[in-house]
């Protein structure tokens, strides 16, 4: 059976970051991080996503924070994707 | 010439509501461009979207009913409930005794409101409260109360 290489996805030298899971290793996340313009309510935020590997973070683990960078970020939800292999989280902010 | 009697309430109502516990100074008219939650929020913006209006039953008078909108925005680490509801009780307080205008004692009856959430980077949230003012003039002096 063919097994998909999902890490190539995720190479830090192109567009992944290394994020941190709370109670996982350091930096041991790839994920795909984003933050694009988000208006609520007439007022100026962003929505900030990290697209993982869905083996990476499980549903138990929204609720948990994901360090990217130096900023702790809360999962507040785990959304599928395509055929599943890979998640998209929303976060949200401290 | 004194200003529109509807431009005269507004401005009264900002004044009224600014220096409050909670949103302080930060009081801002109809915002057609987005706040910014680093230095606006929490606030209110007071603005009128419509009046109703007849002629009233002497000579050339118009009697209008103004729906000013007080509307209170905050931001936290979950849903701003209880902001919103603390925003709203300083504005009922303080507005329950009313404005003046061009000297004229002008009563608001507070007619409801109405409270939204969403989601972005944050949960923020929004109360609309809306306050109805009676107001009178001649048909020819829309900037004196009469």
């Amino acid at each position: 059976m063919f097994t998909e290489d999902l890490d190539a996805f995720l190479d830090e030298a192109d567009f992944a970051v290394a994020a941190t899971l709370q109670g996982g290793a350091t930096g041991a996340v790839k994920a795909i991080f984003d933050a694009a313009y988000l208006e609520a309510l007439g007022v100026s935020g962003t929505g900030p996503t990290a697209l993982v590997k869905a083996a990476a973070v499980v549903a138990a683990d929204v609720g948990k924070t994901l360090t990217i960078g130096a900023v702790a970020y809360t999962i507040r939800n785990r959304e599928p994707q395509d055929d599943g292999a890979f998640v998209l989280l929303r976060l949200q902010a401290p | 010439m004194a200003d529109h009697i509807r431009q005269q309430l507004r401005g009264a109502v900002a004044t009224a509501v600014t220096g409050l516990t909670t949103t302080g100074t930060r009081v801002y008219p109809y915002r057609v461009y987005a706040l910014q939650p680093g230095t606006e929020l929490p606030c209110v913006s007071v603005y009128v979207t419509g009046e109703e209006a007849s002629g009233a039953s002497v000579g050339t008078m118009v009697e209008r009913e103004v729906t000013v909108h007080v509307r209170g925005f905050a931001a936290g680490a979950t849903v701003p409930d209880n902001t919103l509801d603390q925003i709203a009780k300083e504005i009922e307080t303080v507005l329950a005794g009313g404005v003046t205008i061009s000297g004229r004692a002008v009563t608001l009856m507070y007619r409801g409101c109405d409270i939204e959430f969403e989601a972005a980077d944050k949960p923020y949230g929004a109360i609309d409260l809306r306050f109805a003012a009676m107001l009178f003039n001649a048909a020819s002096a829309p900037d004196a109360p009469l």
